[in-house]
């Protein structure tokens, strides 16, 4: 397969030397930033007009477009800003960058779009959403507070769990199948407060990316998306700033040149007070989440390019001052943006990430301190090579090493009952070789085809337990201990995940798209829940997990009307998963050192339809989207081996979000959401054991919540901005829930109870109480811009 | 052991959760249920006749007792052909509904395995489970707890007993405690399970402290049972669908893994007892 992979590169080489050979041509490349303060911009597009072709600026802000000598008429265009037209001779290799001005510089909130203007009917790919940060400040949140996850639990093709936690799901794949990255950086746990809100914090985002098909061969990693969050870099013209007041957090960001033009800074922060009032309240309990975003550049020649980033956020719960847990994610991201030669463009990052968690009981005799850990170090090398505006060649090496420490129970006080106990610590090492060609064959066809090798090492040092019945998780049997040295292999996997997209023009603004992509995934959440809590743990492919591995075909019209203004989409998907991790039922995912025998892989099929209408300037923007899925398992050992609906099979879902610009100080903002209850699993029966009155389960799934559906409204007031005013503020009021829906969030049941919560009823008795979450709930955030 | 078990963990964090929550009692449109049997045996090392409690499964929303099995034939057997037969009820008394005592007294040796079996229309019932040595109790203790006597109002009930004892390290070890209060058995809340491995524990329990509360001049027992590995799951998968949120954040809820063949629900036990009084002073 090795082989195979070598041979294709070479193929795609040779292409490359043959269409790279005709020498009588420059290179006109650069950068692409906005006028007002420094900051690159992603996917803007450059139309040469004599050639009837162009360029997009990759995600760095960097073009480059080959060309024989002549004089062309550029135009760039991007969402929100003026589209500028330059003429350009090209006589030479020439490095030149361009700025461009926002069109809205009175609303400065809305900058930052990341999108070309056609790019859902000109740009190959498909099945992916960009999102405007700009605009989701806009848009009613929970508690006031923008959120990044939450819009994107609205988009088509992505489910919630309901409400009130950061988990999604795309396309039939669990909420562990999505890789979500800040600055290149994995997160593994994007939940702050119990998932109420994300750890993006929305002055910080510059843009962000949603895969959920079709997905490049740059990324891989995880079955069903990819998201891409890119923070800013910072204000390199002037110092600015801003400060917000939240229902529930405040956040500041500062941001300002540190030498002007050339490198800048950015110091974003944010923070929960709800243990302040906790603490009026001479409550016992705290309760708190802060999270961190810095990031420092320099961008002196347009050669070399450096970039710091690092992430930090954590939650905090502390009751009654003896017991609490805590978790948190802490990433740093080392770039540097080389341009070998204005053709060849390439990135280098070092990335650290880190995840852990922790729960501690103070207690003389109970006391213990149980402590978890993933950490990932990576070295990323992405190279572009833009053979000619027709011809782009993306290749790549990733290397990451990952160490899994699944848990630490320490005693902390010495009369503790506990002892020292530590599961086994698992070690991997994860390659991914890429090469992926766009290729435009004519003014209508567009294809990008290209390959992923990942080899994934399962290594030491740890130890390896051999089962008599590895799927025997009531009699264990260890058969054999073999011990691994420090990065001695254990186990390797490898595999080839082919990706290829097919765009083809039927008109001037409509085209057609095809996809296929192979994921794979060797990192395999400890989850059995439908929403994964902080608590749960990562495991690596290893001798009892094999990767998981899906295969998805996607096909779409897209359609723009009204030049660009209004994007039309459908798309229809189907997706087939090998070796999904579940596990057994009743498996004991918590502190298990045997936990390999717990694990149940099965397969998993999905399909759907999706239809997005959107509409991107004028007074009213926004977007509305349907999707109808179905998703299904099979696991051996699961459900008595019978397919099952998944936990996050939500058939019919329609979601609409929107602003209106009523005019320079208002700005309304509404949300709808309506989705088919989730399935659920309900007793049928009960029965007498042991003095208990324990549920009696037929089936997995076997139950629907009602349908969810809720409304909310906000309403932004934003100060005029006058000349001798250094400062411009905003108001956002928000609504949640307009009409006070009862949705449903999860049910369980209970001996009935009377009104001072004793039991209650004749012994045996039993009832299903439903949770609900938020009623209608108003909030207020204050932000200042300076 | 006032956190019941770590699989509670979920729960925990659901109802920190549902501080922002509300909660109303639903109708659940269910369909009728399947009529499982339900075995309940317990054998343990206390010479005296011992039980089998045979019953069935019944809808979610029925009332009335649970149906019980009247005309089964069970009986116990053992790894040395020993055999010990029970009868259904004999006193007649209604609080005995389902169960069959052994007809003669005896009590479980550890090493030894005990079959039980459960005839009822032409289905044979069957299950194994050995019997393991306990640890005993070396002695008990009590202490005020000062969080519970600020927080109690209407009763007096803050005293805890202090559990001593060791806890063998070269064996793995699972642990059933009971707490009775005056001869009843006690809970701090009805689905508490007090079911221990010991992957966790150290060599020494030293005034480990109980889950529930006593008033002055209460009679507090404490008992340990041994179970073994398959009893101790068992427990385990109970806790689980005692307190579940139907898979929200928790596994999905299943029944619990028996021992009993035929796809009967419940278990069949066998431990060693250690037990110690202590009247609250």
């Amino acid at each position: 397969m090795v082989l195979k992979f070598f041979a294709i590169i070479a193929l795609m080489v040779m292409a490359l030397t043959i269409t790279g050979n005709a020498q009588d041509k420059f290179t006109l490349s650069g950068y692409v930033r906005d006028a007002e303060n420094g900051e690159e911009l992603i996917g803007v597009t450059l139309f040469i007009s004599e050639l009837n072709k162009g360029a997009v600026t990759n995600v760095y802000g960097f073009y480059s477009l080959t060309l024989a000598p002549g004089t062309y008429t550029l135009t760039l265009r991007y969402i929100g800003f003026k589209t500028k037209q330059v003429k350009m001779d090209v006589t030479a290799n020439l490095s030149y960058n361009f700025d461009m001005i926002s069109e809205l510089i009175a609303m400065k909130e809305v900058v930052v779009f990341a999108e070309a203007v056609d790019a859902n009917v000109s740009d190959v790919s498909m099945s992916k959403v960009d999102l405007n940060i700009g605009q989701i400040k806009k848009l009613p949140a929970l508690l006031g507070e923008p959120d990044l996850l939450k819009t994107i639990q609205m988009l088509p093709g992505v489910i919630s769990a309901g409400e009130g936690t950061s988990a999604y799901f795309v396309r039939g794949g669990s909420s562990d199948q999505n890789l979500i990255l800040i600055d290149e950086a994995p997160i593994y746990d994007p939940s702050h407060l119990f998932g109420f809100l994300s750890i993006f914090n929305s002055d910080a985002i510059k843009g962000s990316e949603l895969y959920k098909g079709g997905i490049p061969a740059k990324y891989g990693g995880r079955l069903s998306s990819i998201l891409d969050v890119r923070t800013k870099d910072g204000n390199n013209k002037k110092f600015s700033g801003s400060f917000g007041i939240g229902s529930i957090a405040s956040r500041m960001l500062i941001e300002g040149p540190l030498r002007k033009d050339r490198s800048s800074f950015l110091v974003s922060a944010r923070r929960s007070y709800v243990d302040v009032f906790l603490a009026l309240a001479n409550n016992n309990n705290r309760v708190y989440f802060y999270d961190i975003n810095a990031k420092i550049n320099w961008k002196g020649q347009n050669n070399n390019r450096f970039f710091v980033t690092v992430y930090s956020g954590r939650d905090a719960f502390i009751l009654d001052q003896d017991f609490g847990f805590d978790w948190g994610n802490t990433t740093a991201t080392i770039r540097w943006n080389h341009l070998f030669n204005e053709k060849l463009f390439s990135n280098t990052s070092l990335i650290v990430s880190n995840f852990d968690y922790g729960l501690e009981l103070t207690d003389p005799v109970l006391g213990f301190l149980w402590t978890s850990t993933i950490q990932e170090f990576s070295f990323k090398e992405d190279l572009t090579y833009y053979v000619s505006p027709d011809n782009e060649l993306n290749f790549g090496y990733h290397l990451s090493y990952h160490k899994f420490l699944p848990g630490k129970i320490t005693p902390n006080a010495s009369s503790s009952i506990f002892s020292t106990v530590e599961l086994e610590k698992l070690f991997a090492l994860d390659h991914a070789f890429y090469l992926e060609n766009q290729r435009k064959l004519s003014n209508k066809l567009l294809i990008r085809y290209g390959v992923r090798l990942s080899v994934f090492q399962n290594v030491g040092a740890s130890t390896i337990y051999t089962y008599e019945d590895p799927k025997d998780n009531i009699n264990i049997r260890i058969t054999e201990a073999i011990t691994y040295g420090t990065l001695e292999k254990i186990i390797s996997y490898v595999n080839l995940e082919p990706r290829v997209s097919i765009r083809y023009n039927t008109g001037k603004h409509a085209s057609v798209k095809l996809s296929y992509n192979r994921m794979v995934q060797n990192v395999h959440l400890i989850s059995s829940g439908t929403v994964p809590l902080p608590f749960n743990t990562w495991y690596p492919s290893y001798p009892y997990l094999k990767p998981q591995i899906a295969d998805q075909i996607a096909g779409g019209y897209f359609r723009n009307f009204r030049n660009n203004n209004y994007e039309f989409s459908v798309e229809g998907y189907y997706k087939w998963l090998n070796n999904v991790t579940d596990f057994a039922d009743n498996a004991d995912i918590f502190f298990n050192p045997n936990l390999s025998t717990e694990f149940r892989q099965g397969i998993s099929r999905s399909y759907g339809l999706e239809l997005l209408l959107k509409k991107n300037t004028g007074f009213l923007t926004g977007f509305a989207s349907y999707t109808y899925s179905k998703a299904e398992r099979q696991i051996e050992g699961v459900n008595d081996g019978n397919v099952f609906v998944a936990n996050y099979d939500r058939r019919n879902a329609f979601n609409v979000l929107g602003t209106y610009e009523f005019n320079r100080k208002w700005t309304f903002g509404f949300g709808f959401t309506y989705g088919t209850g989730r399935p659920i699993t309900l007793a049928t029966g009960k029965y007498g054991v042991n003095g208990y009155v324990p549920d009696f389960i037929t089936e997995r799934n076997g139950f629907r919540l009602p349908d969810y559906h809720r409304m909310d409204l906000s309403a932004t007031l934003t100060s005029k901005k006058n000349k001798d005013r250094k400062w411009k503020s905003s108001w956002v009021f928000s609504i949640y829930n307009v009409y006070n829906r009862k949705n449903i969030f999860t049910i369980f049941t209970r001996q009935p109870q009377d009104d001072n919560g004793d039991p209650s009823g004749e012994p045996g008795a039993k009832e299903f109480v439903a949770v609900y979450l938020f009623p209608v709930l108003p909030s207020v955030n204050y932000n200042i811009r300076f | 052991m006032k956190n019941k078990n770590y699989i509670a963990i979920p729960l925990t964090y659901l109802t920190l959760m549902l501080a922002f929550s509300c909660e109303e009692v639903v109708i659940i449109n269910l369909p009728e249920t399947e009529r499982k049997i339900v075995i309940e045996g317990l054998l343990t090392d206390e010479f005296k006749s011992h039980y089998i409690r045979v019953s069935q499964v019944m809808d979610f929303y029925e009332s009335g007792a649970f149906p019980v099995v009247t005309d089964a034939e069970v009986f116990v057997t053992t790894d040395e052909g020993e055999m010990f037969r029970y009868i259904y009820n004999p006193t007649g008394e209604i609080l005995y509904a389902g169960y069959y005592f052994s007809e003669q007294e005896y009590a479980g040796r550890p090493g030894i395995s005990y079959s039980m079996k459960v005839l009822l229309g032409g289905i044979e019932f069957t299950a194994i489970d050995s019997m393991v040595g306990v640890t005993s109790i070396d002695s008990l203790g009590t202490r005020i707890n000062e969080d519970e006597k600020a927080n109690t109002e209407f009763d007096s009930l803050y005293w805890e007993v202090l559990l001593y004892a060791s806890e063998p390290q070269e064996v793995k070890n699972y642990y059933l405690f009971n707490f009775y209060r005056n001869g009843q058995l006690a809970r701090d809340d009805v689905t508490d399970i007090y079911a221990f491995d010991d992957t966790a524990l150290g060599g020494s329990l030293d005034g480990l402290a109980s889950p529930v509360f006593y008033a002055k001049g209460d009679t507090a027992t404490v008992e340990i049972m041994s179970l073994t590995r398959s009893g101790y799951i068992y427990y385990f998968d109970l806790v689980n669908i005692l307190n579940n949120d139907s898979g929200f954040f928790s596994p999905p809820p299943t029944n619990p893994r028996s021992n009993i063949s035929e796809g009967a629900v419940g278990i069949w036990q066998v431990s060693a007892v250690s037990r110690k009084k202590l009247v609250i002073k």
